[in-house]
């Protein structure tokens, strides 16, 4: 009896092992392949980008919640990337050089619409996917115009998709 | 004694997968597109006048490069080593001047790097 017990004690020992060293290759497979699939997509900042555009334009075009009329009227005449200081070219990758811009500003207000960038990114604003489109960003406000309140609508989208976005 | 060993073997195991998560996470390559993605977004929203203080050293640490940051027209590049690098556009139409110490570095011994924007 006592020599059976001891064989089949012996037998669990190396059942045990063999289950432990299986369950270890497991968390091992598991933990690797999770940090490199974690590590593997890049650092998507285009929403805060689109967000920190927006406010530049508005801050632009406002002074102390009021329409700066002068300002508007640099817009028309040289342009909203030029009269904001904005610089819309990106030349920081090879392909973006062949492209007009990554960026894209559309600004209703005080019944004119202003635009900048590449228009073409307009059309994924509103799309569910966020992973190979451009990201858009729409801000709504009021500014006071000649004492009445006029509303400021914007829409920014930055493309830099892959520099942003696993393709 | 089987015990011992076992428990040690665990030990030595889990020792290795942290080095490996924590090696991952502080690659060259990862490190350049952050800190170059950090510094543009922080040039975005600065107004001309601004000084950024930016704590890099964890990131400059790992450099072997005389110059590991350039600003040139409106991208900011970040190489660390000779092999990699990493270069991100900023849409703020500023000059920026990278602060260069006494000692002809960029960074302080607290690891602070500044960025005057002009």
């Amino acid at each position: 009896m006592n020599l059976n017990w001891k064989i089949n004690r012996k037998g669990d020992e190396r059942v045990l092992s063999l289950y432990w060293f299986i369950l270890f290759i497991i968390v091992a497979v598991a933990i690797v392949s999770a940090v490199l699939i974690f590590y593997s997509y890049l650092l998507d900042v285009r929403g805060a980008e689109a967000s920190i555009l927006a406010d530049k334009v508005i801050d632009c075009l406002s002074n102390d919640g009021k329409l700066n009329v002068a300002k508007l009227e640099e817009v028309d005449k040289n342009g909203l990337e030029s009269a904001c200081n904005l610089i819309l070219k990106d030349e920081s990758k090879e392909k973006y050089r062949e492209m007009k811009s990554q960026y894209y500003i559309q600004l209703e207000v005080g019944g004119k619409l202003i635009m900048a960038g590449d228009q073409d990114f307009l059309a994924y604003c509103g799309q569910s996917s966020k992973t190979n489109i451009p990201i858009c960003f729409e801000k709504k406000l009021f500014v006071l115009n000649n004492n009445e309140f006029s509303s400021m609508k914007i829409i920014t989208a930055v493309r830099k998709v892959e520099q942003n976005a696993k393709g | 004694m089987s015990n011992v060993v076992f428990i040690l073997l665990v030990i030595l195991f889990f020792s290795i997968l942290l080095t490996f998560v924590v090696k991952q996470s502080s690659k060259e390559y990862i490190l350049e597109e952050q800190t170059s993605k950090k510094i543009a977004l922080a040039i975005d929203a600065a107004k001309p006048g601004t000084q950024i203080l930016l704590n890099l050293g964890s990131v400059l640490q790992k450099n072997v490069m005389d110059e590991p940051i350039r600003i040139s027209g409106n991208i900011v590049s970040v190489q660390l080593t000779a092999k990699t690098g990493y270069g991100y556009s900023f849409f703020n139409n500023v000059n920026v001047e990278i602060v260069k110490r006494d000692n002809g570095k960029i960074m302080n011994e607290k690891g602070e790097v500044i960025f005057r924007i002009r």
